[in-house]
């Protein structure tokens, strides 16, 4: 219990700021109340290795959860949206299962293609900046020194590789490029030549 | 390619709270600023939020040790485009994925007390169950020809097929999947516990047979039967069991038959009924008892042929 212990004695300590971030981030006093008990319950329970920053750490694993609760809701609306269609479908020679375990591997699968695309359409620097710190978790720092640039520069990078992630998988991404009158494809396309 | 003013902020934002060093009460401060922060903040963070759930998927598909050299997958119209680095972009001619001529004599394969495991490229594998066989020509797509018992299919998550099998007249397909294929007697036995799989019989269209299903097809009178199965339970014989629930009592059957070697012939007035259980392999000769004590069957026995009929 050692490291759990010290990390939940600083998430006592900075509880009020983490609440503060989870109503900013969802704008929902109870949620965030309930994100943070969330969190709370996780530390009791869960394996954690030592962390270098647990502050740091603390406060991405509440901005994980909120995330995870905002996709969770979206695929839900979109999931009741569709109701009609979730039943087992033999129609045509092809059975298909509506049950949302085969939904969701269905939606894992065209992320997983999605980001796979979204990696390979990024410029080699920012492919590589980006495997190196989200695939292999080094630091911003250590792939400063590694490459032999300026931390900035990997920021730039990094900034280049989610650009090109939110394109790909943002969920709003379409509604906000409907409304910018921006049509992806296009800038696929352009982006090409 | 121009993003919103707010979706840029997001994402320099996003990009800063990935350091040891974020200054999260800035960020805290700009998301209360304006609600439209937030909106934008969530887009930005629920795509990224994908590679921590597709994390260990995306770490086979680039391992680490090709970063440096970059011959990372890459459209082809960026080799036209100035090196940005020298050295770089010049190992990026070398990821050609390896093509083997489908025209070479095929490996064959055959079981007989323990199952077996054979790698392929990309991630792909088979594990062939006891007493079974079949045929493999590696490629890009995997031929392969089942010729006795079961295998256990595992193909890397992509839309591209790894397998193009063969069970007698019949021809499967896999969509980024895992699926086990048997046969036994006259019966094709198909489960899914991943993905999906086109399977085509002999002059017919194609069905596709999802994860969660297992399809049963007589290859004698082409009746088939679609029935739900848990994705966790197929394929259980590779760790030593079979596991049921609310199985057809014919696909428990053909399980039995191969784990055991005999010939196992059942009653047409069971054939329809469901189980639900766990049946453990050991070297396989009380397979039978154990199902028959679990069941109530009566199984007579005539040398390796076990008739499976109701008590009374």
């Amino acid at each position: 219990m050692g490291d759990d212990a010290g990390l939940s004695g600083i998430f006592n300590e900075i509880r009020p700021r983490l609440y503060r971030l989870l109503v900013a981030r969802t704008g929902d006093n109870h949620l965030a109340d309930d994100l943070l008990q969330d969190l709370w319950l996780r530390l009791q329970t869960a394996q954690v290795g030592p962390v270098a920053n647990p502050s740091a750490y603390l406060h991405r694993m509440a901005m994980n959860l909120a995330t995870d609760h905002i996709r969770s809701r979206a695929q839900r609306a979109v999931r009741e949206e569709n109701w009609s269609n979730a039943e087992t479908d033999i129609s045509d020679g092809i059975a298909r299962d509506g049950t949302p375990d085969a939904e969701r591997a269905l939606i894992a699968r065209d992320e997983l293609s999605r980001a796979l695309n979204a990696i390979a359409e990024m410029p080699p620097r920012a492919a590589q900046i980006f495997r190196l710190h989200r695939l292999e978790g080094e630091s911003h720092t250590a792939i400063a020194d590694r490459l032999g640039i300026s931390r900035s520069a990997v920021e730039k990078s990094m900034a280049v590789a989610v650009k090109h992630l939110f394109l790909r998988l943002g969920t709003e991404a379409d509604e906000d490029a409907h409304r910018l009158g921006i049509d992806r494809r296009k800038w696929r396309e352009g982006s090409q030549s | 390619m121009k993003l919103s003013q707010h979706q840029k902020a997001a994402i320099q934002w996003h990009v800063q709270l990935m350091a040891d060093d974020a200054d999260w009460a800035a960020f805290t401060l700009w998301l209360e600023a304006d609600p439209a922060h937030q909106r934008a903040y969530d887009a930005v963070a629920a795509a990224d939020r994908v590679i921590d759930n597709q994390l260990a998927v995306l770490r086979a598909r680039l391992p680490a040790n090709d970063v440096d050299d970059q011959s990372a997958p890459a459209p082809k119209w960026r080799a036209a485009r100035p090196a940005l680095a020298a050295g770089l972009l010049a190992l990026l001619g070398v990821a050609v994925t390896l093509w083997r001529p489908d025209a070479q004599a095929p490996q064959s394969f055959a079981t007989r007390n323990a199952p077996r495991e054979i790698a392929l490229a990309d991630g792909a594998r088979i594990i062939l169950d006891r007493n079974s066989a079949l045929l493999l020509n590696r490629g890009k797509i995997n031929a392969v020809t089942l010729t006795k018992g079961a295998a256990f299919f595992i193909a890397p998550p992509d839309p591209a097929p790894s397998f193009d099998v063969r069970v007698g007249a019949y021809q499967l397909r896999d969509i980024g999947t895992q699926f086990t294929l048997g046969q036994a007697g006259d019966k094709i036995q198909l489960q899914v516990a991943d993905g999906a799989v086109r399977l085509t019989p002999p002059g017919s269209r194609a069905l596709q047979v999802q994860r969660g299903q297992g399809l049963e097809i007589s290859a004698r009178t082409a009746q088939s039967r679609l029935y739900k199965v848990r994705p966790s339970t197929i394929g259980r014989w590779r760790t030593g069991q079979l596991s049921y629930e609310e199985t057809p009592v014919t696909v428990v059957i053909s399980d039995i038959a191969r784990s055991s070697g005999l010939t196992v012939e059942v009653d047409p007035r069971i054939a329809d009924q469901r189980f639900t259980g766990v049946l453990t392999i050991g070297d396989g000769t009380r397979l039978v008892s154990d199902f028959s004590d679990l069941t109530g069957f009566v199984a007579d026995r005539q040398g390796q042929i076990v008739h499976l009929r109701p008590r009374n």
